[in-house]
């Protein structure tokens, strides 16, 4: 593969999905927000929680739109630019995908379109019936595009097929109920509904600063303090390291993200600063916290984090048993019924990917020196200085986030969050915290997963398609354009439907004269 | 202990794969229609506005279908999804573009009375209708002249055709076939839901153009499979092996598209329902409702 092809789509990938996690996380969480201020006006019966529930759908539906859009592109770029990734895993990766569109795509679409177009023709339940719809379709999906990513990390109920030369299903339920994706799906949900918290906390509070909408402003408060509080406890203490000790990529992201060089002895401490050095395998500087890092990571006092040295020397000897597998593979190609090279490819199959590894550097793996091994297992080490800072930032965005909203919930708590100024200026400055947790979140996943696309099983250099760089320059520069574009209409017609406020929709029902009076208007 | 046999599975996943094609066309095709129609049967933001609602509150779980067709193809034929989505590439991606325009003007044209404003996601519209009724019908076509890419070992596909090569003229007969089918379906679509104003009469005018442009299309595409040196035929193998293409050969075959006619007579029925169900649509989009 041309480096450079490899180089520009992972650069496309990653700008694609990123910016599709702009829009996606405060969907997950306001759809479930409206759920329960709809539920709030459906019990009291008061208009005022009903004006609350249409001005926060208003912007969801702003925001919505940019997830849908830009998912498209999501689903197909796998087959456009990953395209050996799609056969070589596509028979696992793709199920859950289809699965997702079948259950949660025709859910979230279909009520979606009722939820903004029905508010006059349905029985209060009934709408409300409507929001939980769309609320369980936005985080069905969520839970089965993490269900795809957590088989990325942890490649458990499949095996690969040298008759087909690509890795088939043994056992779906394995892929279904694999522990990395459900500690990811947690984590992930709960991080939108923080960020969509403290979106509604912020606006709320500049309406406070500017003494407009105190009312709806006060009462959307309360909402988000409870909702934000329990949401931000969630994502730190559900599904967040359980899955760090499941597999040896797993392992070494987590001694990455700890700049672990050498495995200590248990219970490891936790660095809480350091600059990391790959040239010198040191960290200088660092400050470390006995302890912290064997209980969170093990649950236990003796279980040991393997440091990153150690894990390299694992990965040597796995190269070497997968240069066996690979050589039974070729064997089997030429002889699809030599039994001696069946029982060989069986014996090391699990190591098969790693001999795939030596590719970047010899074009068949049983020629590479012992040299050349020694290499391509270091370069099973992900990014040290990047996982360590992404992580750090991300994790210290999570603690003030859950400061925040205690803080918020013994305001709102002690009615006192209408009378705190200080208070409402914090929250406005939080606003842009949760989008960076996010998305660093996202860099920590996946550029931990490195060297791999597939965990163990395929690398990422082997993953794309066989693209020119000129074709790949065109969509980078042609999703960027679209992409800015889009991202500038969206912001601004945010700010303009925060300005305007949750009183006089404008959108609501104007007919066009004379025809088709009971259809409201979207155009 | 398996509950289907691989033959077995194989047969309903062809089948499942048409339901969900067949679904798209008939729910989301009249979308596309009617967002290609949008700037010729309405003129005035009135009358666009009619125009949109007609279809606004479900086009959204229309494309689910699409969505879904794609889902099915990677899950059902890993390699399908990655042959033809890279060989495609860039056609997919003016395909996205134009697709992900939709979502955007339907929500966002009414945000702002401004008409130029309301103007510019009115093409936007017409683009994400336009564009892809035309290049799915660009790439079908192009399946069935044939895709130019060889395999390696590994299976890894080497696509060794390009972009402007997509466009050769029995691909693009396909490609506006596909326009007048989508365009037939929406102006019907509302020369029947818009009942006042000039709409429905364009709609009419329009439809009817497109309706006969169709019939002449299919009978053209007819005769170039027919004529032309088109269809392959696989030789070799075992069918009820392992999905390996480097385990049977491909031989281009003259006709061979048709020979299927003479092994499977029933399936005669296709193309004739295609040409009913454009002259139907031509007699249903002419008659006047009093």
């Amino acid at each position: 593969m041309d480096p450079g092809v490899v180089d520009l789509s992972r650069l496309q990938f990653a700008l694609t999905a990123l910016y599709h996690f702009l829009f996606v996380p405060l969907t997950l969480g306001l759809s479930f927000m409206l759920v329960i201020m709809e539920s709030v006006y459906v019990m009291t019966d008061r208009p005022i929680w009903k004006e609350i529930t249409r001005f926060w759908g208003k912007l969801f539906g702003i925001n919505f739109v940019l997830g849908v859009a830009t998912g498209l592109t999501m689903e197909f770029q796998f087959g456009t630019n990953w395209s050996y990734f799609s056969h070589y895993v596509g028979d696992i990766f793709g199920a859950p995908l289809a699965i997702e569109g079948l259950m949660a795509f025709f859910l979230e679409a279909t009520f979606v379109g009722i939820m903004f177009f029905a508010w006059e023709r349905l029985s209060k339940v009934g709408h409300l019936a409507v929001t939980v719809l769309v609320a369980l379709g936005t985080n069905l999906s969520a839970l089965w595009i993490l269900i795809a990513n957590g088989w990325m990390q942890n490649p458990t109920g499949a095996a690969f097929n040298p008759e087909t030369m690509r890795m088939e299903v043994t056992d779906f339920t394995a892929v279904l109920f694999n522990p990395i994706a459900q500690a990811k799906f947690v984590h992930t949900v709960s991080a939108g509904y923080v960020l969509a918290s403290v979106v509604v906390l912020g606006v709320s509070a500049w309406y406070l600063l500017n003494g407009r909408f105190k009312a709806h402003a006060a009462r959307s408060m309360t909402v988000a303090s409870a909702f934000g509080l329990a949401s931000a406890l969630s994502v730190l203490v559900l599904g967040d390291e359980s899955g760090y000790t499941l597999t040896d990529n797993q392992r070494m992201k987590l001694a990455a993200i700890e700049a672990e060089w050498h495995t200590e002895k248990a219970p490891a401490g936790l660095a809480l600063f350091g600059i990391p050095d790959f040239a010198a395998r040191k960290t200088h500087l660092e400050v470390k916290v006995p302890w912290v890092l064997g209980l969170i990571a093990t649950r236990s006092l003796h279980g040991e984090v393997f440091g990153i040295t150690e894990l390299v020397r694992r990965a040597e000897e796995r190269i070497g048993h997968g240069i066996a597998a690979y050589d039974a593979v070729e064997r089997l190609k030429a002889a699809p019924a030599d039994i001696k090279a069946r029982a060989d490819f069986e014996i090391h199959r699990n190591d098969l990917g790693y001999a795939l590894l030596l590719k970047r550097i010899v074009d068949d793996p049983r020629k590479a020196t012992p040299e050349q091994i020694a290499a391509t297992a270091w370069d099973t080490v992900p990014s040290v200085p990047l996982m360590f800072w992404s992580f750090r930032v991300m994790a210290g965005i999570g603690f003030l986030m859950i400061a925040l909203f205690a803080l918020a919930f013994v305001l709102c708590s002690l009615r006192l969050h209408t009378r705190t100024p200080w208070f409402w200026k914090l929250c406005v400055a939080a606003i842009p915290l949760p989008w960076i947790a996010i998305e660093l979140g996202w860099i920590v996943a996946e550029m931990g997963r490195q060297p791999w696309a597939i965990d163990g099983v395929l690398p990422t250099f082997l993953a794309p398609s066989s693209l020119s760089r000129t074709s790949l320059w065109i969509t980078l520069v042609g999703f960027t354009a679209l992409y800015g574009v889009l991202a500038v209409i969206e912001v601004r017609l945010m700010l303009a439907a925060i300005r305007h406020g949750p009183i006089d929709h404008r959108d609501e029902p104007q007919p066009a004269p004379g025809s088709l009076p009971a259809t409201p208007m979207a155009a | 202990m398996e509950l289907f046999d691989l033959q077995t599975l194989r047969v309903i996943w062809w089948l499942l794969l048409g339901v969900l094609l067949i679904g798209f066309a008939l729910t989301d095709g009249y979308d596309l229609g009617v967002g290609a129609l949008l700037p010729f049967v309405a003129k005035s933001d009135v009358e666009r506005r009619m125009v949109i609602n007609s279809v606004a509150p479900h086009w959204e779980g229309h494309q689910v279908w699409f969505i879904l067709g794609g889902g099915a193809i990677f899950a059902a034929w890993p390699f399908v999804y990655a042959v033809s989505f890279s060989g495609f590439y860039l056609a997919m991606f003016v395909v996205l573009a134009a697709l992900i325009l939709r979502p955007v003007g339907f929500k966002y044209r009414s945000k702002k009375e401004d008409p130029a404003w309301r103007a510019r996601w009115d093409w936007a519209l017409f683009i994400g209708g336009f564009v892809p009724a035309l290049v799915f019908g660009v790439a079908v076509g192009n399946v069935l002249l044939g895709i130019p890419f060889r395999l390696d070992s590994d299976l890894r596909a080497w696509y060794e055709g390009s972009f402007v090569g997509l466009f050769r003229p029995f691909a693009l007969v396909c490609g506006l076939l596909s326009v007048s089918m989508l365009v037939t379906h929406g102006a019907a679509w509302l020369a029947v839901k818009v009942e006042e104003g000039p709409v429905p009469e364009r709609a009419r005018r329009i439809g009817s153009i497109a309706a006969i442009a169709a019939i002449a299309l299919f009978a053209l595409g007819g005769a170039m499979v027919a004529f032309g040196s088109m269809g392959y035929r696989v030789t070799g193998g075992d069918p009820f092996g392992p999905s390996n293409p480097l385990r049977s050969t491909t031989v281009p075959l003259s006709g061979g598209w048709l020979a299927n006619y003479a092994a499977a007579p029933a399936t005669l029925l296709a193309p004739l329902a295609g040409f009913a169900g454009a002259l139907v649509a031509l007699i249903g989009i002419r008659a006047r409702r009093r």
